[in-house]
């Protein structure tokens, strides 16, 4: 009975695998191989050597780092803010940042294009500022977690009593300490812009997801590769996140909780 | 400080929200309910009741319905055999790449299928080799079934993604519990873990269902708009300037995906409140 249900369990996340790996795999060799079953870089090389795919995929990494920075700008502050002087208003301002869950991308997308002035619209860099929307949900709860970790209150207190700045304590006691969270938060953001079609399209700018979009309808094998490439790459990031984070909280440990 | 003066350190992030999420939503909400001449009427509510945009309705609901049915059985299969297997890895390596295909999916995975299941795909070849025509029959990925085995590679890794921590939460006393006062699995099963997980699968069948209704960067770059549904309908007509009242229609159409998203989202968040009570 024991080995029955054992063989059952084993089989049953062996079938959920092979439904994660298969077309990744399968993609793979429609991208990477030539006809005769050689392996072929060239789908990348010619993607390297499309000068607008380049261009766009430099644009979102300008979005992606301009989202993440303004993120925390935003998010830091506030969140230390609340958890020192209102924590009682986290519950309902927590509820809040959810909201943008509810709301499609592309209805947000649709109600962009006609409020905001056409001046602000007339940059791609305009979506910097929906895309920390977009991102909001995931990114608060990140820092908020890690926030909920520490003992905010006493780091605040020992520091200022030792003659530091608000500021200072914000960035060389409390950013420190709640890092994991911050690379979880800049992690979920970048992941959320890397991939972002709804606003890009209906606002009309090349950004790497719409571009590949546009690339899938002339030159597939391209269009594959890439997306492989960009969905491992991720992939990749993360697993090498969450093992720095387990390092991490290693290294910095908070007694007395 | 006063209670009511320590409220302004909130400013910056209200006012953030207020300026990029509520001004746009408002002028979504007054476009809805006026033509293209600005003045007010209700007639863009029954144009999408009507005609194609109702058929864009039904056929969200259907493959959003389908999708959250489909893969909240499976994820939870695939997430407890996960949780209560010997391979700590496996799980790991699984829910990051949960974490990546629920989350950046949309294109690249439209992209992905086409090269496994399209009329030259890798897998749509090899079953030709055992005399399978996957194509013979007039089915394509481009069709209902199609999008719907793709909507599955980012609802099945979402589903696992919220399910291993609730999983992860069943105490191996419970079933010790019930075992010590004679009951068999089967029984441990229904009077215990069913009773705990209903209001909690039932919360994920609504995040799962608002998810797909939701998505549209999957049905665009995969079909390019020929199977229409409501993101799609919204899309195209902000896209094209043929239809009268074009914006002003595709505003209700966004309101009415709001409705429908914005219930299931708090139906599900809602029952989560309910059912973390016993997770600690």
């Amino acid at each position: 009975m024991k080995f029955v249900r054992e063989l059952l369990r084993f089989t049953l996340i062996a079938v959920g695998i092979l439904f994660f790996v298969l077309p990744i795999y399968a993609s793979s060799l429609f991208a990477f191989q030539e006809n005769d079953g050689s392996f072929t870089a060239k789908p990348l090389q010619s993607a390297a050597q499309n000068e607008e795919l380049m261009e766009s995929l430099f644009l979102t990494l300008q979005i992606a780092f301009g989202t993440v920075v303004l993120t925390l700008l935003l998010l830091i502050p506030t969140i230390a803010y609340l958890h020192l002087v209102i924590p009682g208003a986290r519950a309902w301002v927590e509820f809040l940042t959810l909201t943008p869950l509810v709301i499609p991308p592309i209805v947000q997308g649709v109600g962009f294009l006609y409020s905001m002035p056409t001046s602000f619209k007339a940059t791609p860099y305009a979506l910097i500022f929906a895309y920390v929307i977009l991102a909001l949900p995931f990114s608060y709860r990140a820092i908020d977690a890690a926030f909920s970790t520490i003992d905010i209150r006493t780091l605040y207190d020992a520091s200022r009593s030792l003659g530091a700045r608000f500021i200072t304590v914000i960035m060389r006691v409390l950013i420190p300490n709640i890092a994991t969270g911050i690379f979880g938060a800049i992690f979920l953001t970048i992941a959320l812009v890397l991939g972002e079609f709804a606003y890009a399209s209906l606002l009309l700018w090349d950004t790497f997801p719409t571009m590949l979009a546009v690339a899938g309808l002339s030159d597939a094998s391209t269009a594959v590769a890439l997306s492989v490439v960009s969905l491992i790459g991720v992939w990749i990031l993360l697993n090498a996140l969450t093992l720095f984070n387990r390092r991490d909280r290693q290294a910095v440990p908070m007694g007395g909780r | 400080m006063s209670k009511k003066a320590s409220y302004i350190g909130l400013a910056p992030l209200l006012l953030y929200m207020l300026v990029f999420l509520g001004w746009p939503l408002l002028a979504v909400f007054r476009f809805s309910f006026q033509n293209t001449a600005g003045d007010f009427t209700f007639d863009n509510f029954s144009t999408i009741t009507q005609g194609v945009y109702r058929s864009a309705f039904i056929l969200s609901f259907q493959l959003s319905i389908a999708s959250a049915l489909i893969s909240l059985v499976a994820g939870f299969i695939f997430a407890y055999a996960l949780v209560t297997s010997k391979y700590r890895v496996i799980k790991k390596f699984v829910s990051t790449a949960s974490g990546v295909l629920a989350n950046t999916g949309g294109v690249p995975l439209a992209f992905m299928f086409i090269a496994v299941l399209g009329t030259y795909g890798a897998l749509t070849t090899w079953l030709k080799g055992f005399g399978i025509e996957l194509y013979g029959g007039g089915w394509t990925i481009y069709s209902f079934s199609g999008l719907l085995i793709v909507y599955l590679y980012f609802q099945v890794p979402l589903m696992v993604l919220v399910s291993l921590p609730v999983l992860e939460n069943i105490r191996t006393e419970w079933s010790e519990a019930a075992q010590s006062l004679g009951a068999s699995s089967w029984t441990y099963w229904r009077k215990v873990l069913i009773p705990i997980l209903t209001p909690q699968l039932l919360g994920f069948f609504l995040l799962l269902f608002a998810n797909s209704f939701a998505a549209y960067a999957t049905a665009a770059a995969l079909t390019s708009g020929s199977l229409a549904l409501v993101p799609v309908q919204i899309a195209s007509l902000i896209g094209s300037n043929v239809q009268v009242d074009g914006a002003n229609i595709a505003m209700a159409l966004g309101l009415g995906m709001v409705l429908l998203v914005g219930v299931s989202t708090m139906g599900y968040a809602a029952l989560e409140r309910r059912s973390s009570r016993w997770r600690r």
